[in-house]
């Protein structure tokens, strides 16, 4: 089978959205129609979910725009672009930093040459006790649940 | 400001031949890149003849020549064997006199491994069977970009190195030694 790669934020949210395992680490958002789904979502930088009146547990932001670096070659080929797409989880009430450590765990295992690390919390008040940055390159591939 | 061109826009071209079939190794090769191999054709290899896109070749140098792909480095190096001579007279003021008496070249070739690529595997599969059957290549490099330069000749694939480590890209080294000499063309 040939190795499948993360080249779009679309391909990262497809994988973890069908990853059982993860989402069962992942809360909940509540709409302000009162319906709950589970916290994954692919959002720009800066943009506001919809219609949200409240998150509860590790959320799952996928960026849809990353960083990236270009290889060059001197052959008369396309240069290969190699994207760091950031994944952001956030740790909101009632769940722990274990929570997170688990989720980004198990994140980090469907995605080959993946790292995290934790930034910096968001102030109280909000809710949120700690999140983590989630880095996957694009091309490294995808691994087997 | 000094012109300057950076290094981009190669085409390395390589056509392997069977040793025995060749039997002009000074003269410039006829490297026919009108219709190179295409990179998605199948390439079999048995008793030293390749088999492209189910097309028997000859081996004698008359094929379709094959571009090498995803290329990171195609570095030509010379060298000159001299011989010393020491008259131990007055004429030279004691200096010795290095005579040039031998050439040779080699080629360091470098990329990334595109398992499907006919480039590739004729490649390696030259590069495996150089002493079993007797294989060598004959190789053109145009560029780069901006220049129509060029060098072309016979040589033997000499080392294959691959690099693999985990969470890397997969790639590879290889050396081109030359057999006979190279034939430059610079640009006009």
């Amino acid at each position: 089978m040939a190795q499948q790669f993360p080249t779009t934020a679309q391909a990262i949210y497809d994988v973890l959205a069908a990853d059982t395992t993860f989402t069962g680490l992942l809360g909940t958002y509540e709409f302000k129609a009162g319906q709950q789904i589970t916290a994954i979502s692919i959002v720009s930088a800066g943009e506001d979910m919809p219609a949200l009146r409240n998150v509860s547990g590790v959320e799952c932001i996928i960026q849809d725009a990353g960083d990236f670096i270009k290889s060059e070659y001197i052959s008369n080929d396309a240069a290969r672009l190699t994207v760091n797409w950031s994944v952001f989880l956030v740790a909101w009430e009632p769940a722990k930093g274990a929570d997170l450590q688990s989720a980004a765990e198990r994140a980090c295992s469907r995605f080959l040459g993946s790292q995290a690390v934790q930034t910096v919390a968001t102030a109280d008040g909000l809710g949120s006790l700690v999140q983590t940055k989630i880095m996957i390159r694009s091309d490294m591939p995808i691994l087997a649940a | 400001m000094a012109n300057f061109s950076a290094a981009f826009g190669y085409d390395f071209y390589i056509v392997p031949v069977q040793n025995s079939l060749v039997t002009d190794f000074s003269s410039a090769p006829t490297v026919d890149t009108a219709t190179p191999v295409d990179a998605a054709h199948t390439v079999a290899y048995s008793n030293g003849i390749f088999t492209v896109n189910s097309v028997a070749f000859t081996m004698d140098g008359t094929d379709d020549a094959v571009r090498l792909s995803g290329l990171t480095s195609a570095s030509l190096e010379t060298d000159t064997g001299t011989e010393d001579i020491y008259t131990y007279d007055d004429a030279t003021s004691g200096f010795n006199q290095s005579v040039a008496t031998t050439k040779s070249f080699s080629i360091s070739l470098a990329g990334i491994a595109d398992f499907g690529d006919a480039g590739y595997k004729i490649l390696r599969l030259t590069e495996q069977n150089t002493v079993a059957d007797g294989l060598r290549v004959a190789f053109k490099r145009v560029g780069p970009t901006g220049t129509t330069e060029e060098i072309v000749g016979y040589g033997t694939l000499t080392g294959y190195t691959e690099s693999n480590e985990v969470t890397s890209i997969v790639s590879w080294e290889c050396t081109l030694t030359g057999y006979g000499p190279y034939h430059l063309t610079l640009q006009a």
